[in-house]
């Protein structure tokens, strides 16, 4: 920006952008079309529970109404054990405990995995020849069906803590690795030229270079995993737990109470979606540098 | 003794089952002297990144021999700054500690980092945007954020990659005059490589005319520095331009003397 410049000064004019008063009616709109899409859910619901208990003896085993769902939560007091009251007081403590259960697991299996994963990923990527010899491996565990697993790690682990933990953990060792290669064969080669020039070792750009730019790639692929973490999770304590959620939801199906079964899959749907709020913070935090179109949102 | 010395250096990239070679550069032979501007132009694919990266030490060459200040060329380093022509820029570092980066290296202590820093911020006219993110910053002033990184890290020689390619005229123009400016205040030897003849002829000493791998021509540029924004818009500028146009398009032929190099407005 020299004095001599004769094209600084001149070249500003300011256009005043057309005014925008259209945008909160369509927002307004956007908005009374989600409720929309709710109530829709709703209402289709009852015509079916309204179907079905026309055609069946027991309806509410098949498809209760909303409102026999939702009077019913303390129904839930039944997995107490057998002989428990009915009792709200009951029920909140099942939902507790088997969530507490849950959680822990979910929250181990997730660090191991993640820990793991990303650390195996960033040890390959630091040798050529590693990440060119374990490229079978890697395509053989991204093509894994983990569900498919269960009963191996039944057989391996019986329905200990230890074996869902070591199950999620696994899920999303695999999942991260995968992405955390992927994020290293990413990173632009400019960048690392970048740093090299400016008298960066191989070891330093590894770590101030490689590291920080896989973050958006890595924190994208969290986001995924743990969304599919729970249905994991869930997975690995339908067949095997001696408690949490999946558990009990095992023995929901097994006496058809339909409604409650229903009520525990709202109640996994709020932590996940909580969860995946929870990630979508941290990574945005994590990212606040990146250009848009690099972020998950 | 020449800063840059290129001794019979030729660069061969093979690629495919087949062996298919291209001769990126074949007998390069060229000096550079202390605190001289040379630019390399020519079309695209004759050569002139390649030669820019084998001096940086990115690009090993397949013959030859590359000394800066003496020293044999064995990998990048400190002492030859690269600006490359796409935003190298670290998007999860600050603008200030993007400038920093270099400084962390060779160990210099936080505060004197940091001052480093902000006066090349302030030279560049990114002051006010040292703590912003990269992906805040324009085109032209994340280059300008990239010259600050590449100065800050003072290499004794620079090497420009076509950094302002990617520009609009305006910017283009505004960077060139400050990194004359710049390069007035602290004088280091420049290698610029560029497809843009006004450019060439505006910053260099000495430009350097690439066809095939290798140098077909050399023209000097009968301008003294300091040069200013008005130079430009002289007359001696337009013919100097033409002729080295000329030069370009018709090999053989050689840019006439420098005898007007004193009628500058």
């Amino acid at each position: 920006m020299s004095a001599h410049d004769p094209g600084v000064a001149a070249g500003t004019t300011s256009k005043k952008l057309p005014e925008t008063a259209g945008t909160p009616r369509i927002r307004m709109d956007k908005l009374s079309l989600r409720a929309g899409s709710v109530v829709a859910i709703i209402v289709i619901w009852i015509v079916c529970a309204w179907l079905v208990a026309q055609n069946f003896n027991r309806p509410a085993s098949v498809l209760p109404y909303p409102w026999e769902v939702l009077s019913d939560l303390r129904g839930l007091a039944v997995f107490v054990g057998p002989g428990a009251d009915l009792t709200l007081e009951n029920a909140v403590g099942v939902i507790v405990d088997n969530s507490l259960d849950s959680a822990v697991r979910l929250g181990l299996g997730v660090m191991i995995g993640a820990m793991l994963g990303v650390g195996t990923g960033l040890l390959l990527g630091m040798s050529r020849i590693a990440s060119m010899t374990l490229q079978i491996p890697l395509l053989l565990i991204r093509t894994i069906p983990l569900f498919a697993l269960i009963p191996l790690f039944l057989t391996w682990f019986g329905g200990s803590d230890t074996g869902i933990v070591a199950y999620i953990a696994f899920g999303v060792f695999s999942m991260l690795l995968v992405s955390t290669v992927a994020a290293i064969e990413n990173v632009p080669p400019v960048i690392l030229d970048f740093a090299r020039a400016l008298g960066a070792s191989r070891w330093r750009v590894y770590r101030t270079v490689v590291v920080p730019a896989i973050i958006p790639e890595v924190a994208g692929g969290l986001r995924v995993v743990v969304g599919i973490a729970w249905a994991i999770l869930i997975g690995g304590e339908l067949l095997g737990a001696q408690s949490g959620l999946g558990r009990i939801l095992s023995l929901a199906e097994q006496f058809s109470y339909t409604g409650r079964m229903m009520l525990i899959v709202a109640i996994i749907m709020i932590y996940t979606i909580s969860v995946d709020y929870f990630v979508m913070l941290l990574s945005n935090y994590l990212t606040r540098w990146a250009p848009d179109d690099s972020r998950s949102h | 003794m020449a800063h840059v010395e290129i001794q019979d250096v030729a660069k061969r990239f093979v690629r495919g089952r087949n062996q298919e070679h291209v001769d990126a550069l074949s007998d390069v032979n060229l000096t550079v002297e202390h605190g001289e501007i040379v630019s390399i132009v020519g079309p695209s694919g004759c050569g002139k990144t390649t030669l820019l990266n084998v001096i940086a030490g990115l690009t090993p060459p397949t013959r030859g021999r590359t000394f800066v200040g003496g020293k044999a060329v064995d990998g990048p380093g400190k002492d030859r700054g690269v600006v490359f022509q796409q935003d190298a820029l670290f998007l999860w570092r600050n603008v200030r500690r993007n400038v920093e980066y270099g400084l962390e290296i060779q160990g210099i202590p936080r505060a004197d980092r940091r001052a480093t820093a902000l006066r090349w911020l302030r030279l560049v006219g990114l002051e006010a945007f040292a703590e912003f993110w990269p992906k805040e910053l324009s085109g032209g002033m994340k280059k300008r954020c990239q010259m600050a990184v590449v100065l800050a890290n003072d290499p004794d020689v620079l090497l420009m990659d076509e950094p302002f390619g990617a520009l609009d005229y305006m910017t283009k123009c505004e960077l060139q005059n400050e990194l004359l400016h710049i390069l007035d205040g602290q004088p280091k030897t420049v290698v610029f490589v560029t497809h843009d003849i006004e450019e060439a002829a505006f910053l260099a000493d000495r430009v350097i005319v690439m066809r095939r791998g290798q140098i077909a021509e050399t023209c000097r540029i009968p301008f003294e520095r300091p040069r200013t924004a008005a130079l430009r818009l002289s007359l001696d500028f337009a013919r100097v331009r033409q002729e080295l146009m000329d030069v370009i398009e018709s090999p053989g032929s050689r840019l006439a003397g420098g005898g007007e190099a004193d009628e500058r407005p």
